[in-house]
């Protein structure tokens, strides 16, 4: 009798995702960026580590030879077109591939694709501003964008106006000739110890704006760089901007429905990048059950006990990949998904990213589990993951934030 | 201002609690914790690691405690509260580094099998204690389990019965010459001054008879010590390889002989479920750092532990606290009276320890986690302490059989599972 692939022991799993929803050009763009990973970084991790000057070689060669920064920015602009929102769903396959190489690259590149799409997609933006953005994609020289979004406050600092509940770090007034901008202290997401470009949401008495800062402005004081679990390719430091002045053009004023898309763009990359480092820990992963015995002599994978729990590792991943991929097919066609409103979107996106997030945490830390001490070395490169991913998870705001976001949309709360 | 040692409140009316916690708050207050974010890059020299080692171990003096007072140690092994003390001993010095808690208690660990009652093997106490108490010091001791084809194996002892040792003792005249390769044990990576080194007489052996557990000096010939390796955390606790090739020491290195060592090896394993308190000390570190965040830091304008929804997840941390030290110091209590609860190395005992230790570790790990995720960017940032403690206490999950042994063991026990 012949034997099936499964019963033959060779491996029929697939993380299917709705291929459907991707053109074969999509595909193409999630094959070479995946074999930048491989080659650029899985293949190289036991001898660069976590090596600064290599993961911004690695994101050079991503971003201009393989052309991820300009992805986004449309034929007119003599670039490789993609219209928006429609290639939210080719993303998703873009940095679940470079999720499984590094997600610290990952993370810093969705920011700044996050950042642009939302611009794009603002048709109010100075066309002299645009350039000036676009030339930060466009640089011979990789150039980073560092986001400064609202989060906790401080009792020290009083109360400040929040924006969705989370509280805005950064103060605008208008002077004679613009603005000038204010915070002490602000904690951007990433990259604020070597971005060139600092994108601040800010408060000012009218309402809320994003402020596109130059990094060499007078007035801004950089901290100490940061040292965080994970996420070493995003060089994060506190930012002071003391009276950083600015024109109007570099001031847009940001209502509650462009920030929500912001979140939604950063939602939906970061939680492919989640994605993609769960990918990677199950090859580890399924490399050890491969290999290692127990009880003397039965594989891993064939006691029924650690077959559980390599399978907890396998669902979480199945399901997080859905999720993500769900939710680019409704960034991107937001009908066909019954979403009425921003409100609702952004929901499902916080949603689907807290839910990403500790769905791949927990697949990771099950996987440190079967590798016993050796998911705790360095050497089997797992533990990385599992930095990186509690590291985003965090960076990104928790889960409190997002309940309170679910609640508002869908139970109306008001005072929360 | 609640008192910030809410949790290291005694749980005991022994004078000496107050004492020793004292002592060791003070050494955690003044030497480890400033330090200790250095710590992760100071893996390799322990030039830092060693100051805050040399101040508990020799300074204070905790390398002696183990040893019978006779020997010039503190007699902590002889006491009917070894295991207690060693709760307050392990969780106050992990609330400032669990590695350096870990590599304290390892100090003890191997040593159990020779210096706690009813088992005490003088004649070796007295050879090996002056290498702690006269010390100009830090000593440390390592238990040598782990072998490269095994993984949990040589822990699972009941069910492989040691016959997957490859480590091997063979006795020539009155010495055992000793040939293995051991890995992780903690303390090595170039820092064991004493192993103990689990190995068997005749390979491939299920006879308990065969398992020998010998003391071997580290400058013994044939003893080499590899670096140590590159973890996630917990860099005050190295681990390494260690070779052992035509080892030779004397025949009364032996622990106690057939079939004791093996017995005796069960409540060694007993006495590593004790570790639990390494993941303690952290969560309730973690528990001091958290009040201080949540009461400073805010959303939507309201200090985070005035928002409900907040207030009920530090909730579910203090019940873990609180859950957990209760069923650890009630794994202490049955070690340290074995004429009220069983022999240490009993299936109960050994079973309450696996359960206790398995869910406690796993609940630390997911506080701190919630911990983590309350405080957002701060949390995964090294100036909180948090994400240290939460990259350090992971380790505790994996080792000594790791999780899945852990269940196995509790199943064994409690449902008389035959095949496990």
């Amino acid at each position: 009798m012949k034997l099936s692939a499964a019963q033959a022991g060779q491996v029929t799993g697939s993380f299917p995702y709705p291929r459907q929803w991707l053109d074969t050009q999509s595909e193409e763009i999630a094959q070479s960026i995946g074999k930048w990973s491989d080659v650029e970084l899985i293949g190289k991790r036991l001898e660069y580590r976590e090596n600064l000057e290599h993961q911004m070689r690695a994101l050079t060669i991503l971003s201009k030879d393989l052309g991820v920064d300009r992805f986004i920015w449309p034929e007119r602009e003599e670039d490789d077109g993609f219209t928006f929102p429609e290639a939210a769903s080719t993303l998703v396959r873009a940095y679940e591939e470079i999720g499984r190489g590094d997600a610290g690259l990952g993370f810093i590149s969705a920011i700044k694709v996050a950042l642009a799409a939302v611009l794009m997609e603002n048709g109010r933006v100075d066309e002299s501003l645009r350039k000036e953005i676009n030339a930060v994609f466009h640089a011979d020289k990789l150039e980073l964008i560092s986001l400064v979004m609202p989060g906790l406050g401080d009792i020290s600092r009083g109360a400040r106006p929040a924006l969705c509940g989370r509280e805005v770090q950064a103060e605008l007034t208008r002077t004679k000739d613009g603005w000038s901008l204010n915070a002490a202290g602000a904690r951007p997401l990433n990259s604020g110890a070597n971005a060139v470009l600092y994108a601040v949401v800010a408060s000012y008495p009218e309402g809320f704006a994003l402020a596109l800062v130059p990094a060499s402005s007078p007035g801004i004081k950089k901290g100490k760089t940061l040292t965080m679990a994970g996420l070493k390719a995003s060089q994060n430091a506190d930012i002071d901007f003391w009276g950083v002045s600015l024109t109007n053009e570099r001031v847009l004023p940001l209502e509650r429905s462009p920030f929500q898309r912001l979140l939604t763009w950063i939602d939906l990359l970061c939680s492919a990048v989640a994605v993609g480092a769960g990918l990677d820990a199950y090859r580890i992963v399924r490399d050890w059950a491969d290999n290692r015995v127990i009880k003397t002599g039965g594989l891993l994978k064939e006691n029924t006990m650690d077959a559980a729990v390599l399978a907890q590792v396998t669902m979480d991943i199945l399901l997080a990949r859905i999720a993500v991929h769900s939710l680019g097919r409704a960034v991107a066609y937001p009908g066909e998904f019954g979403v009425i409103s921003g409100d609702d979107l952004a929901a499902f996106a916080a949603t689907v990213r807290v839910s990403v997030m500790e769905q791949v945490l927990h697949a990771i830390n099950r996987a440190m589990e079967m590798m016993g001490s050796a998911g705790y070395a360095k050497e089997w490169n797992i533990e990385k993951h599992w930095r990186d991913v509690n590291t985003l998870k965090g960076t990104l705001g928790g889960r409190l934030p997002v309940e309170m976001d679910v609640a508002r949309a869908y139970y109306g709360s008001t005072r929360i | 201002m609640k008192d910030p040692h809410l949790f290291l409140r005694n749980v005991s009316n022994y004078p000496a609690e107050s004492y020793i916690r004292g002592i060791i708050r003070d050494w955690a207050d003044h030497i480890a914790i400033p330090n200790r974010r250095s710590y992760d890059e100071d893996w390799q020299a322990h030039a830092l690691i060693e100051h805050a080692m040399k101040a508990l171990l020799y300074d204070l003096g905790f390398q002696k405690a183990i040893f019978p007072m006779e020997c010039g140690g503190w007699n902590l092994g002889q006491t009917d509260s070894v295991a207690t003390m060693c709760g307050w001993m392990f969780e106050e010095v992990s609330r400032a580094d669990s590695g350096i808690g870990v590599a304290m208690g390892v100090c003890y660990w191997p040593l159990i099998m020779i210096a706690a009652k009813p088992h005490v093997n003088m004649r070796l106490c007295k050879e090996f204690a002056p290498m702690f108490v006269d010390a100009d010091g830090p000593r440390l001791s390592a238990l040598c389990l782990t072998e490269p084809q095994g993984g949990a194996d040589i822990e699972n002892i009941d069910i492989v019965k040691g016959r997957t040792l490859k480590t091997t003792a063979r006795l020539v005249g009155d010495e055992w010459v000793i040939n293995g390769h051991k890995l992780w044990p903690t303390n090595t990576g170039g820092e064991a001054d004493l192993m103990a080194v689990l190995c068997t007489t005749n390979p491939g052996s299920e006879n308990p008879d065969d398992i020998a557990c010998i003391y071997v000096p580290a400058d013994t010939p044939g003893v080499t010590q590899g670096k140590p390796y590159e973890k996630v955390g917990m860099a005050a606790d190295k681990n390494g390889d260690i070779w052992f090739e035509e080892v030779r020491v004397p025949a009364w290195y032996r622990a106690h002989g057939p079939g004791l060592d093996a017995l005796y090896f069960r409540e060694v394993l007993a006495f590593a479920m004790l570790s639990s308190f390494y993941a303690l000390g952290p969560l309730i570190n973690t528990y001091e750092i958290l009040y201080e965040f949540c009461s400073q830091k805010t959303l939507n304008g309201i200090p985070l532990k005035e928002h409900d929804a907040v207030a009920a997840e530090l909730s579910e941390i203090v019940g873990g606290i609180e859950v957990s030290r209760a069923s650890v110091y009630r794994l202490a209590a049955m070690l340290d009276r074995p004429d009220i609860h069983g022999a240490r190395w009993s299936h109960e005992v050994v079973s309450y320890g696996r359960a206790t230790k398995h869910v406690v570790v796993d609940r630390c790990i997911k506080d701190i986690e919630r911990a983590m995720d309350i405080m957002g960017t701060y949390g995964a940032d090294r100036l909180w302490d948090v994400e240290k403690h939460w990259r350090d206490i992971k380790i505790i999950q994996l080792w000594v059989g790791g999780k899945q042994l852990c269940q196995m063991e509790g199943s064994r026990f409690y449902f008389d599972s035959q095949t496990l």
